[in-house]
């Protein structure tokens, strides 16, 4: 990831087209990635990029340099996309996807690369989607994108002991999801 | 270590690798000898770490960034329209809840919601003393309390000075009878209060209890 210069965040904080740019380009793909995983929708998670960035850009002026600039942009990604997750009533239907997706596992032995890829992503989204808002997004922020937990603490701004509960009770709920489904298939 | 902290940990600060080195060695040395505890690890890992290990990122679409630089454009035109005799750093500080700590006001809430539009002095001046005026009709209200009832402590209604109303009723119950009686049946203790009682206000006080005349009277005789 390339560096952000506090120069840069000032002249993207004056309107600089090409350091707004530029700020887009570093951050863009972990916000886009950030929205998809909590939203399961590209559309949705397109919007909220969009709207992420717009309000970077327009607070970006109160921006103190005390948090990290990664942190704060998270921060944002995770607000916006949490009053999107309230407005949509999705939930179910990516349920009911997941219930299917884990139906099919034994049949899923001889697949082609792409496809594989491509059934690794649902099998993960299946995953999350068992997860209320607050556990998904620790989830995300550590298991995807590779977050320490005083980043994810910082992000979703609660506290450290906070984020180990919520991971612990998140994994507990996978590991009971998956021994329900083995005993399903016995 | 029991098996129940020993799992705590595996689900949380050793998969993450946010453990300490004398923690994990605890765990290690646990791990060992606990089959247990070693499946429930192997279990973790098969089936909440390697499913994330391929989550690739999701990369953005390629005109995103346009659609992002239109709104940004549009935004920073629409700030090009604000008057050139408030710059929006004046209009922040004048609004309420971001440099004072004073509560929402109703023209404050205007001011708020059309960002454009200018605060002038006096208004904000208003608000201030609008603020202030409810403390002092509080204290306005105390202090009047205060200076009246100092007033009536200084100055108490005017009347007769009667040093023990048990002992005037007593002896006004027992003179609707017979005052003399009444005098002489009173122990000697009571004299000084009985000399504080001069024979108009003895009187009046029989007068008061005269109801107890006859029936009394009827009764001693």
């Amino acid at each position: 990831m390339d560096e952000i210069t506090p120069e840069l965040i000032r002249q993207a904080a004056n309107g600089h087209i090409p350091s707004c740019e530029h700020l887009f380009r570093v951050y863009s793909p972990a916000v886009f990635s950030v929205a998809y995983r909590m939203l399961n929708q590209r559309e949705d998670a397109e919007d909220v990029t969009q709207s992420v960035f717009v309000k970077v850009y327009s607070k970006l002026r109160d921006f103190r340099f005390e948090a990290s600039i990664k942190t704060w942009i998270h921060r944002i990604t995770i607000n916006e996309t949490l009053n999107k997750l309230k407005k949509t009533t999705r939930e179910r239907e990516n349920i009911d996807c997941f219930s299917k997706t884990h139906s099919e596992d034994s049949s899923k032995n001889n697949v082609d690369i792409c496809v594989e890829r491509e059934y690794r992503q649902q099998v993960i989204q299946g995953l999350l989607n068992l997860l209320s808002p607050e556990y998904r997004t620790c989830m995300i922020l550590r298991n995807v994108e590779k977050f320490s937990y005083q980043e994810i603490a910082d992000t979703t701004q609660v506290n450290i002991n906070t984020v180990k509960s919520r991971l612990k009770r998140a994994r507990e709920i996978l590991l009971a999801h998956k021994t329900e489904v083995m005993n399903n298939e016995l | 270590m029991n098996c129940e902290s020993c799992k705590d940990l595996l689900l949380t600060e050793y998969i993450d690798n946010e453990i300490t080195p004398v923690l994990k060695d605890e765990v290690d040395a646990h791990l060992q000898t606990c089959m247990e505890c070693r499946l429930f690890h192997c279990r973790i890992e098969h089936e909440i770490l390697n499913p994330f290990l391929g989550a690739d990122s999701v990369t953005p679409p390629r005109d995103l960034w346009q659609n992002v630089k239109a709104s940004l454009e549009t935004s920073k035109l629409s700030e090009e329209d604000i008057p050139n005799s408030v710059s929006e750093r004046d209009v922040s500080k004048v609004r309420y809840g971001q440099e004072s700590n004073l509560p929402l006001p109703a023209s404050s809430k205007e001011a708020t919601l059309h960002e454009n539009c200018e605060v002038s002095f006096p208004n904000r001046m208003f608000d201030i003393l609008k603020y202030f005026s409810w403390n002092w009709t509080f204290a306005a209200g105390i202090v009047i309390m205060t200076l009246l009832t100092f007033s009536f402590r200084s100055h108490p209604p005017i009347g007769p000075k009667i040093s023990n109303p048990v002992r005037v009723f007593e002896l006004a119950s027992m003179s609707a009878v017979s005052p003399d009686l009444a005098r002489q049946s009173l122990p000697d203790d009571l004299e000084n209060g009985i000399a504080a009682i001069d024979n108009d206000d003895l009187e009046s006080v029989i007068i008061q209890n005269s109801s107890f005349e006859t029936p009394m009277e009827e009764f001693f005789l």
